[in-house]
């Protein structure tokens, strides 16, 4: 055996990452393993709670309400799960609020004053603006992203762009910002558009928000950006300025501060479509919290075989670009994400768990995993009903063990979080990092206490 | 007084050949057609301008063929290619029954020298192989031969702009709704989708090349017109996993292929009679399964590549009943409907896009007599828009400091067009960025397209420069394309967060049906730009349902 150890955490997006993080602070001794990015680090870094209830096309005001209601009509949900104390008991909303809301509060402490420091509150959606123009329910947002006072009716407001950027068009941006106007109808009357010229290395085309946000990271990018959005400031009477997320990676916060400084404007960031920074901001300072509770990243190892002796899970192989290696644990934690991060695959005989072919269910918990995945999404690509096949995955249980479909867990040290869960479909409901949080948090405070019972 | 001396019904490759020839010929010409140019059939097929060898048992249509390939190398070798094709047999005596084997290589050798292709060869498994390493090892011989394919929305297209550039009207987005074949003007009644208007024009004759559409068309007019009407299927594939063409023969005998195409493969086609409206067909789980089993026989690794999607399309042939498709004669008929007592309006059955000039030039002649007009056919003398001397891509890319493979891909569409296009780039060097990056395709060949090719929508976009059609199937440049579009056409900010909308639209009806493997993923992260981050999923703008997604 390579390495012993209390726990194996598989995945390194926020579900793994926040149950790895909670597992070592509780003294657990953790190894991560780590195939690549997945879906947390291509986000927006915006933490969705819940914006919309399965099926709604009204949004929620109060993310606290949605979990009132999800726990009341989503019994599979995995936030419901959060609120039954053992099986077959109904989901008590306070309960899942109360849970939830501790997870939230655990990130907002462990990312204060890092890259990835958030603003937010669980009782309150916002709407977060896009690259595009629109917007969409959202709970916690990377400071560099929060206002503390939203552009009212008398703002103007700037869309910049940047040029040889060519993921952001400010002139259609604002088009549609005041098409949606997402800011309601107490949000500013005027919105105008501009482009700014800063490269950091003279190229005008082709540019990234990363080099550029790498270049604003650096005194000369900084005061670039500076003069620049501070010349179309005076020459628009703009108040507020809403820019892609380039405002450095490791220090935009401060970098923002000092923009507004120098510019007299308020200088906020859009959310925007991957690769964005902020994005990686998230996973940067989610795996500096998990490094920071002495957790063993493996980055770059894939795990390829879970082996089962009895109801446990006992060794784990893993394979990187130059070594395999065997770990022993006495409990494992898999957060290997959906379709995006490998953690479920299909083929046209239907949709499988990639690593233990471990038993498929819907949104309804009706085994899925032999039906043929165009089976599973609708004729409409973009609609409030989402597609079924992004709300399957594993069935678990209230402790977040896998479950079989006969509802016994697969293994008694074996948990499971974040987006490989069955019950939830992330993108319409607009709840991806939120479960994956959540459900990290009680899968690695489960798999804590399961390591300690045992020991 | 009437307005046009012809007016053409339908923009697919007759339609646009047909303007061509007869604008070119001086002739008042009109083209309506209810969609984008190349916008139905003809965007569906696999783009090969066959020699005819398939039809050895058509002697005068192998001929018609061979000669059509020689022409187009003459007038657009600037959208054409070359791809050489391997067909494996299992069995020697396969090759030589019935004596097929001669007939059809003596056939296809006619006009090699002319075509610039060598004579058909016969390869042993060895040197099959050193060709194409992902052939099944397991067959007697492989027959080697080349043929061409041209980028049929581009041809089109040129078509069409060629037609305009000699005088032609060229209206898309207008939907013939009624003919009234008074005399001696005929009355074309359309419905302008761009205006929502109904508007008329009157002309002296009717040319129908509405394709699966053309009986409807013709009966608008009180005619009748039997087509028999055929749907094909392909199955894409994420890049070029062949180095050449395979035809083989599939589960039920019929010939497939898997041919490499632009920067992508197709697999196809399956042929099945269909009477379901040709605007709501996608393709089935029944014909990908038979296609992939089918060329699973001879590229055994077939089902590795990733799918990226499936299009189906409806083949008007001639209406010869009682046999199978592949017995249906491949060439075309003109219908003069004066026969039926409808003077004025004639129409095709059958064809081919290889024939399309050919159809052209025959019912000109046919408008011509029927005019009193002496007119010479020169559509297959006179070069297409950007058929001219050679591009240095090379040179273009290090002046401009692009990669040499997106100018490549540039001039493949665009031939001496290319260097105007970049020109655009020299007060613009921030359209020098790529918008599509699967493709590639930068954002200054999107202005010069949207500037100069009539474009309404995204759609319209990735039939003129191929946007969206590699593996992320608009992922990553609808929302910046819509953004371009919305900025040169001045849009709304409703029709532009639409287009994005209308755009994913169109890509899902090809993405669903064969949904597997790494296009799960792909469509993970899809939701996750326009659903989970731009909200699109929830909104309340006056999105129309397709009809695909009506029919459901
Ligand atoms: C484009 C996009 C934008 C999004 N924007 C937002 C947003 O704005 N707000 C929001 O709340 N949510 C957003 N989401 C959703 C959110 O990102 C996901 O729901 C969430 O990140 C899931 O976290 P996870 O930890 O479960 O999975 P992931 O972050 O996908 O992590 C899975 C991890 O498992 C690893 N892995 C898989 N298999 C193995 C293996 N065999 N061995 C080792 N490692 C393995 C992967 O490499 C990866 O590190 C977005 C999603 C996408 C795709
Ligand atoms: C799967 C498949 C593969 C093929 N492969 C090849 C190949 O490799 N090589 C080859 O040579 N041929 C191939 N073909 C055949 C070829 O594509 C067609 O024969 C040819 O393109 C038909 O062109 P068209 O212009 O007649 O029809 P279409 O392209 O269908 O054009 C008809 C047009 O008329 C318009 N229209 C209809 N009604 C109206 C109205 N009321 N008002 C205005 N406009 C109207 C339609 O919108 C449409 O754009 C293939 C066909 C299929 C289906």
């Amino acid at each position: 055996m390579d390495i012993e150890t209390d726990l194996v955490v598989i995945g390194g997006g926020m579900a793994g990452l926040v149950a790895g993080s909670v597992a070592a602070e509780a003294g657990l001794d953790v190894v991560l393993l780590r195939k690549g990015h997945g879906a947390t680090a291509q986000s927006s870094g915006a933490i969705d709670i819940i914006g919309y209830v399965p099926g709604a096309t009204a949004y929620l005001m109060n993310p606290v309400e949605g979990l009132h209601a999800l726990s009341a009509m989503c019994p599979f949900h995995p936030y419901s799960a959060l609120g039954r104390s053992q099986e077959g008991v109904p989901s008590d909303p306070g309960r899942v609020v109360s849970r939830v809301h501790s997870s939230v509060q655990w990130l907002k402490d462990k990312s204060s004053g890092s890259c990835g420091a958030l603003k937010g509150d669980l009782e309150e959606n916002i709407q977060a603006v896009s690259l595009l123009g629109t917007s969409k329910p959202t709970c916690l947002i990377q400071e560099t992203m929060w206002n503390d006072t939203p552009p009212s009716h008398d703002s103007v407001i700037l869309f910049a762009g940047l040029r040889g950027l060519p993921d952001f068009n400010p002139s259609s941006a604002v088009k549609a910002f005041m098409a949606n106007r997402p800011y309601g109808e107490e949000g500013p009357r005027k919105a105008v558009s501009c482009i700014l010229d800063v490269s950091s290395s003279g190229k005008p085309f082709n540019l990234s928000q990363i080099e550029i946000a790498q270049f604003v990271d650096h005194d000369a990018g900084l005061s670039a950006l500076a003069n620049s959005i501070g010349g179309q400031v005076l020459k628009t009477g703009a108040d507020y300025v809403a820019v892609p997320p380039i405002l450095g990676v490791e220090r935009a916060r401060e970098n923002r501060r000092q923009l507004e400084e120098m510019t007299g404007a308020t200088v906020f960031e859009l959310t925007a479509f991957p690769p964005s920074v902020p994005g990686l901001r998230l996973q940067t300072s989610l795996e500096a919290v998990f490094r920071k509770a002495d957790g063993r990243l493996l980055a770059g190892h894939e795990a390829t075989e879970v082996r089962q002796a009895g109801d446990l899970v006992q060794v784990i192989a893993a394979r990187a670009p130059r070594r395999t290696i065997e770990i022993r644990s006495t409990a494992v934690v898999l957060a290997s994400g959906k379709f995006l991060a490998g953690g479920l695959v299909g083929d046209e005989r239907g949709v499988r768990e990639s690593l233990m072919g471990l038993p498929i269910v819907d949104s309804d918990l009706i085994p899925t995993g032999d039906s043929r995945p165009q089976r599973l999404t609708g004729v409409i690509p973009l609609s409030p009903e989402g597609h079924p096949l992004f709300g399957v995955g594993l069935a678990f249980d209230s402790s977040f063990h896998p479950v079989a479909a006969d509802g016994s867990p697969i293994a008694q040290n074996l948990f499971a979080a974040g987006s490989v869960l069955a019950g939830y479909n992330y993108a319409v409901e607009k709840s991806g990092l939120g479960v994956a949080l959540a459900t990290g948090f009680a899968a690695g405070a489960n798999a804590a206490a399961y390591v300690k019972g045992v020991q | 007084m009437t307005d046009y001396d012809v007016i053409v019904i339908g923009g697919g490759s007759t339609g646009t050949a047909v303007a061509r020839d007869c604008a070119l010929r001086g002739l008042k010409t009109l083209l309506l057609e209810r969609d984008d140019i190349a916008s139905a059939t003809v965007g569906t097929c696999a783009g090969m301008i066959s020699s005819g060898f398939k039809y050895y048992d058509e002697p005068d249509i192998m001929d018609m063929c061979s000669q059509e390939v020689v022409y187009f190398r003459r007038i657009a070798r600037h959208i054409i290619m070359k791809d050489p094709i391997l067909m494996p047999f299992s069995e020697l005596e396969e090759l030589t029954r019935g004596g097929e084997a001669s007939s059809f290589t003596d056939e296809y050798a006619k006009r090699a020298k002319e075509r610039g292709v060598p004579p058909v060869m016969f390869l042993s498994p060895e040197q099959s192989l050193s060709i194409e390493p992902s052939l099944n090892p397991d067959m007697a011989a492989c027959l080697y031969y080349e043929e061409y394919f041209i980028d049929p929305f581009r041809l089109c297209l040129l078509q069409a702009i060629d037609a305009k550039q000699h005088g032609a009207t060229i209206k898309t987005y207008c939907e013939v709704t009624g003919i009234e074949a008074t005399k001696p003007a005929k009355r074309v009644t359309f419905y302008n989708r761009a205006t929502r208007q109904v508007e008329c024009a009157d002309g002296k004759l009717i040319v129908n090349a509405g394709g699966p559409w053309a009986g409807k068309v013709a009966a608008m007019a009180g005619a009748p017109l039997d087509l028999r009407l055929n749907k094909g299927a392909h199955v894409i594939l994420d890049r070029r996993i062949v180095n050449v063409g395979i035809s083989s023969k599939a589960a039920d005998g019929r010939w497939i292929y898997l041919y490499p195409h632009e920067n992508t493969t197709l697999l196809g086609t399956t042929a099945l009679d269909t009477w379901e409206d040709p605007d709501v067909i996608v393709a089935s789980h029944d014909e990908i399964e038979y296609l992939l089993k089918s060329m699973e026989w001879v590229v055994p690794s077939i089902r590795q590549a990733r799918i990226i999607r499936t299009m189906e399309g409806v083949r008007p042939l001639v209406p010869e009943w009682k046999r199978s498709e592949d017995k249906v004669t491949r060439g075309y008929r003109i219908i003069d409907h004066e026969k039926d007592g409808v003077d004025g309006l004639i129409s095709f059955t059958g064809g081919k896009l290889v024939m399309c000039r050919h159809m052209a030039e025959a019912v000109t002649n046919l408008v011509s007599k029927k005019l009193g007009r002496e007119t010479v056919c020169r559509t297959h003398l006179d070069s297409l828009p950007g058929n001219g001397a050679d591009v240095d891509v090379l040179a273009l890319a290090a002046e401009y400091g692009l990669s040499q493979h997106a100018v490549e891909r540039l001039r493949a569409r665009r031939g001496t067009e290319t260097s105007a296009v970049l020109a655009l780039t020299k007060e613009h060097p921030e359209w020098k960025s790529t918008i599509c990056t699967c493709e590639p395709v930068i954002e200054a060949e999107l202005r010069y397209a949207i500037r100069n090719e009539f474009p309404q929508t995204i759609g319209d976009l990735r039939r003129r420069v191929r946007l969206g059609t590699g593996p992320c199937q608009g992922t990553f440049c609808t929302f910046k394309a819509a953004a371009v579009l919305a900025e040169e056409l001045d849009l709304s900010g409703e029709q532009y967060q639409l287009e994005m909308i209308d755009f994913l639209a169109e890509r899902w009806k090809g993405k669903r049906p064969p949904m597997r493997g790494g296009q799960l993923g792909q469509e993970e992260l899809t939701q996750g730009l326009y659903a989970c981050v731009a909200n699109l999923d929830h909104t309340d703008l006056p999105y129309e349902l397709k009809p695909w997604e009506e029919a459901a």
